[in-house]
């Protein structure tokens, strides 16, 4: 059977025998499929080094070309100040690529200040799989976070975006 | 053949020719397109001071821009990433509206509010290097959506920023 080119939907040829049940069937566990459970992944958080996370939920989805994720990580070890905030390894990459692409929103609660610091989710620049979180000025500036991530320190993102 | 109300998902009336092959042919291709297709690039057209020393965007670098957007039933989700230049950048209120594309949808919007989050990135160069300003995202009183952003407080900065956007509402 010949499938859509986005979702990869069965529908029969022309040329096929008929059979509805079967045919149908497929067709709908095909769409049964995408809108079904998350699917768990695991990102990493890097801060300058590798900063040692213990995943709380995280977790996507795809739908066609769209790509819906959600981050939400305790951070165990700290990682260095003054050096942006960066999950990796989303389980698909943005296209096209542009430049600071934005994916979602997001926040970053440093525990031992009790300061939660929210923005907008972002693709690195010259990055397609790398998300950063951009603050306000004074708080972050260029995609850098002052201050360096610590223990039981929380990372929790949002995003949809658009993959090739 | 008729069309369901929101995916528009067409499917046999009564009088027509019993086809299975077709019509499952045709659910699936639209299903595909309605929910999984890329979305539709657009050209954010309008640009506007909104307020106080108004910054004004001289100009919108579209070859290095970015803009689509995507709808699902009654879902709109809106990217937007766009390079302008700018000039009179003390520190008013600077904002765009969605493009034409959206109009179709004039009156609807009326009832929401900050229903995305957005940014614009200070270029370095500026009188303040590599700021970001956070934005709201709300409806305009017409229905149309307009994305509100401040120029980061300077003195006559002439920069090249970056304005991103991102929009995730249901369509009433």
């Amino acid at each position: 059977m010949p499938t859509t080119t986005n979702l990869g939907l069965h529908y029969p040829a022309s040329s096929d025998p008929p059979n509805g049940p079967l045919q149908l069937g497929q067709l709908a566990n095909d769409f049964d499929a995408f809108w079904g459970p998350w699917t768990p992944w695991t990102c990493t958080v890097t801060q300058s080094g590798s900063v040692t996370i213990t995943a709380q939920d995280c977790a996507y989805r795809l739908v066609g070309k769209q790509v819906h994720l959600r981050v939400f990580v305790l951070c165990s070890t700290g990682g260095t100040g003054a050096n942006k905030v960066v999950v990796g390894g989303v389980p698909a990459a943005v296209a096209p690529v542009a430049s600071g692409m934005i994916a979602g929103y997001g926040r970053i609660y440093d525990v031992s200040a009790v300061t939660p610091y929210r923005g907008t989710v972002e693709f690195d620049v010259g990055s397609t799989t790398n998300l950063v979180l951009e603050l306000a000025a004074g708080l972050a500036g260029a995609a850098t976070f002052t201050a360096a991530l610590n223990t039981n320190d929380l990372i929790s993102y949002v995003c949809r975006y658009p993959k090739s | 053949m008729r069309a369901s109300t929101y995916l528009g998902l067409v499917y046999p009336d009564l009088p027509d020719v019993a086809d299975g092959a077709a019509w499952e042919r045709a659910l699936a291709v639209g299903m595909d397109t309605s929910i999984g297709g890329p979305g539709t690039d657009f050209t954010p057209n309008l640009f506007q001071g909104i307020s106080g020393a108004t910054p004004t965007v001289t100009s919108v670098d579209y070859a290095n821009s970015y803009a689509r957007y995507k709808i699902v039933g009654k879902e709109l989700y809106v990217f937007v990433n766009l390079l302008i230049s700018v000039t009179n950048a003390t520190g008013g209120g600077c904002g765009f509206s969605t493009p034409v594309g959206m109009s179709q949808f004039s009156g609807n919007f009326n009832a929401m509010n900050n229903f995305g989050v957005g940014t614009i990135q200070r270029a370095a160069g500026g009188s303040t290097l590599a700021e970001v300003a956070p934005m709201n995202i709300t409806p305009n009183t017409g229905g149309t959506v307009n994305i509100f952003g401040v120029i980061e407080e300077g003195t006559g900065a002439v920069a090249t920023d970056r304005v991103l956007a991102w929009v995730m509402c249901e369509i009433r």
